[in-house]
């Protein structure tokens, strides 16, 4: 079967407005969207930039946005899209360098400002590991599945306005350690967010919970923070509020 | 010029872990981490499984079940059991000195990683959860969830946050920097502006990781080409056993992705193209649970015989229809979203076509214990560039993971001293390097010609899918260095079609090539005993029980190999 496909032309160091381009490539039912980039890059068109690295939706480097949603071009075979048209586009909100390929670097820098590591004011126990229980465990699984593709903070109007929003991704990551059994740090974290650049910007579009690849609870998570935050303030402390966690496929 | 006191090349699990023990025991060094990507796409996401240490936290009933082991955790495990299973499963070979490192090491390794707050399944006493692997006689592979290594990069990553370390991303390794036998930095492409650049250093560390790319069926990533492993050959260095390549009996067809063993442990069925089970003419006594390596060896004969499923006769079929649904959802939950989102298959109605993989590539850069590489002072290399033989033949399921973490702390420690010490300084670069890097650039996109880096790349990898494959012998190699030659003639003829300079993945692309078909050449010459280059110094660690086996192939090897015990 031929799929056209129509990818936007653009150099930030030089162009003023994108340029269409539409190429022609035939898939069969296994093509994948980066397979159908793959091949307009080697047989047609080697000035098609892109990026990609493990083609299993692990290492979170081929997000696009096509037809529309956000996904990433490795796991989504272009058969499943069901449109003899793809529109491919570089994740919108996020500065373009060239054709797809987005500037991560202020993606990355809000994911910095969530102090992303663990932070505990326990000491650690005299032999072997923290302990921490099946339960607690598991209201980290869903957003610890992150691979920070960028999807989620593409996909929200929010960002799309104001730049300066954490958005969906650096949310979800202090999301993941205010949930985590062993970080003592929730205070801290929580008055990191707590404002109008962090949670109280978010107006609940779901966007980030619809394009995500990994099934990750985006507006949940930042809903959950909104509670702790209104919670603590009224004195309450830390309030156990159970994540709903989806089934993986 | 831009100076670190140390410069790591690559940012997966054994760079990062590097970097980080140098920042905790030397705190005032100036550390930067240099990569081809940004540093949380790298490779290492992949490993999904498990990482291997006898920690002990749970232990195996007679009937299969897995159970936490409470204060018997010395009794439900042991290191002595894991350097025997590593051994064992390496076909004998493996360095016993660096497999005890390897094993002694592993647990505190994993329970550091723990308190960096790596997310690790739980058993219900709260402890890391373990279960079973293939050719591991206890259940013994830490695990989160189904992307273990995913979660270990992503925890170290935030470490190196923690600390403040200097990242460099998408900067292309175009040479390692070499003065009077030291060598003092590296030559990069910053991909994003198409500038060449240099960076000096007193150390330098690899951790460039695997060069699976060679191989047109693979499970690496699109980015594991070898480039460090070449770098460092051109800068003077001998590789040590290229040919030395563990192939994975379950890639799921089309893609490479490795599939869990245990699912045959578990019980799944393999089929031949009539759906027949074939794997009772291989290994009467246990079938489809034989030791993977004859696993590997049934599959490779039933496609060579011509009884492979498909147009092109080139896969076999897995089943699980049979097995409880519940299961597979809990251990390999990835299988039902690969088969999804490939092949639009559903594993609980359909069959799933798996094929042979390259998994790890063993051979490259050989180093010390500490990670030093022989014959260039001051370079060093760590993970899945770097060998030391604690793998022998092949890595035990979990055990490249422990390395990286293992042998990147204690190669970081090393430096550590060293810069305390404060007895480095930094090398001369010497005056044409730049030079020299930026001709390469130049060349390439100056170049007039009719190839295509794609084509080129196509038939390469068209010839090692099966060549270097588990169907390797004598004849096909020779074949392979013929090819690999005239193919090394036409790249020379590659033209892009990308002039510019800005992010230009077209010249990326063609530097890769060029790194490709460089290992290949390498592999191909191993694999018919040519000895490339009389080696510089000899084996990493002289230890009877690791003959270099770079003039056998190795795979070979690995296939003949007395078939372990299966697992449990």
């Amino acid at each position: 079967m031929k799929v056209r496909i129509r990818v936007p032309r653009y150099d930030a160091a030089t162009d003023v407005t994108q340029k269409f381009q539409i190429y022609t490539v035939e898939v069969t039912p296994t093509t994948t969207v980066l397979d159908a980039l793959n091949q307009i890059k080697g047989h047609e068109d080697g000035t098609l930039a892109y990026r990609r690295s493990c083609r299993s939706a692990m290492c979170g480097s081929c997000g696009v946005m096509v037809n529309g949603r956000n996904i990433l071009a490795c796991n989504t075979r272009v058969m499943a899209l069901e449109s003899p048209e793809l529109s491919v586009n570089p994740l919108p909100g996020f500065p373009v360098i060239r054709d797809l390929v987005v500037d991560w670097d202020p993606f990355f820098a809000k994911d910095a400002v969530m102090l992303p590591y663990l932070i505990t004011d326990t000491a650690p126990p005299e032999s072997g590991e923290r302990l921490q229980s099946p339960s607690d465990w598991q209201r980290i699984e869903n957003s610890t599945r992150c691979i920070q593709c960028g999807c989620c903070s593409s996909a929200c109007p929010v960002q799309w306005s104001n730049s300066a929003y954490y958005g969906p991704a650096a949310l979800t990551r202090t999301y993941r350690f205010v949930e985590d059994s062993r970080d003592t740090a929730t205070k801290a974290r929580l008055d990191l967010v707590g404002n109008e650049t962090g949670v109280w910007r978010c107006h609940t579009i779901f966007n980030c919970t619809s394009d995500c690849p990994k099934g990750i609870l985006n507006t949940e998570n930042i809903q959950t923070l909104k509670r702790k935050i209104m919670l603590s303030r009224l004195g309450l402390g830390r309030i156990e509020v159970r994540s709903r966690v989806p089934e993986t496929v | 010029m831009i100076q670190h006191d140390v410069v790591i090349v690559g940012s997966g699990i054994a760079g990062m872990r590097c970097a980080l023990e140098i920042k905790r025991q030397a705190p005032r060094s100036d550390v930067a981490l240099v990569s081809k990507l940004y540093p949380l796409r790298s490779p290492s996401v992949v490993e999904r499984t498990g990482i291997a240490a006898a920690l002990g936290n749970v232990h195996e009933s007679l009937d299969g079940t897995i159970t936490p082991s409470g204060g018997q955790r010395d009794l439900a495990d042991s290191i002595e059991a894991h350097i025997a299973d590593t051994l064992s499963f390496g076909g004998g070979l493996g360095n016993s000195e660096a497999v005890a490192a390897l094993c002694e090491a592993a647990p505190s390794a994993i329970i550091e990683l723990e308190l960096m707050g790596t997310p690790f399944s739980r058993t219900s006493e709260g402890r890391i959860a373990q279960t079973m692997g293939a050719g591991h006689s206890k259940p013994r592979l830490a695990y989160a969830a189904d992307r273990t290594g995913h979660a270990i990069l992503h925890t170290l990553y935030g470490e190196l946050v923690r600390y403040g370390i200097k990242i460099y991303p998408e900067q292309f390794l175009l040479q390692l920097l070499v003065a009077d036998g030291n060598a003092c930095g590296v030559a990069v492409l910053d991909i994003r502006s198409g500038d060449v650049a240099l960076i000096n250093s007193k150390i330098t560390v690899f951790a460039t990781g695997s060069y699976g790319r060679v191989f047109g069926v693979t499970s690496d990533t699109q980015s594991s080409t070898g480039d460090g492993v070449v770098a460092a050959a051109r800068a003077g260095v001998a590789l040590h056993d290229l040919g030395n390549v563990q192939f994975h009996p379950l890639g799921l067809h089309g893609t490479g992705f490795v599939l869990d063993e245990r699912l045959l442990h578990d019980g799944a069925y393999l089929l031949n193209t009539t759906e027949q089970r074939f794997m009772a003419n291989y290994s009467p006594a246990l079938g489809e649970r034989a030791h993977p390596a004859a696993v590997l060896t049934a599959i490779t004969g039933e496609i060579a015989a011509g009884r492979g499923a498909g147009v092109a006769k080139d896969h076999v079929w897995l089943d699980v229809r049979h097995l409880p649904a519940q299961h597979v959802r809990e251990h390999v939950p990835y299988l039902i979203e690969f088969a999804h989102d490939y092949l639009g298959l559903n594993p609980f109605d359909d069959l799933i076509p798996v094929q042979p993989t390259a998994h790890h590539t063993l051979g490259g850069l050989p180093t010390d214990l500490d990670g030093r590489v022989a014959g260039l002072a001051n370079f060093y290399a760590v993970g899945a560039c770097a060998t030391n033989g604690a793998h022998g033949t092949a890595a035990l399921p979990g055990n490249m993971l422990a390395a990286a973490v293992v042998f990147g702390r204690r190669t970081g420690g090393v430096i550590a001293d060293h810069l305390n010490a404060g007895d480095l300084v930094y090398g001369d670069v010497p005056n044409r390097a730049l030079a020299q890097a930026e001709a390469e650039i130049a060349q390439l996109l100056s170049r007039k010609g009719d190839g295509r880096v794609a084509g080129l790349r196509e038939e390469l990898l068209h010839s090692t899918s099966h060549s270097n494959g588990a169907r390797s012998d004598a004849a096909l190699q020779q074949q392979q260095i013929g090819l690999l030659h005239e193919l090394r003639g036409r790249f020379d003829r590659v033209a892009l079609h990308d002039k510019g300079r800005r992010f230009n993945t077209e010249l990326v692309e063609a530097l890769e090539l060029d790194r490709l078909l460089e290992v290949s050449s390498a592999i191909a010459q191993a694999k018919v005993g040519i000895s490339t280059a009389a080696p510089a110094f000899s084996p990493p660690i002289a230890a009877p029980a690791a003959p270099s086996i770079s003039s056998a192939p190795a795979i070979t090897q690995t296939i003949t190999a007395p078939p372990a015990p299966p697992i449990s």
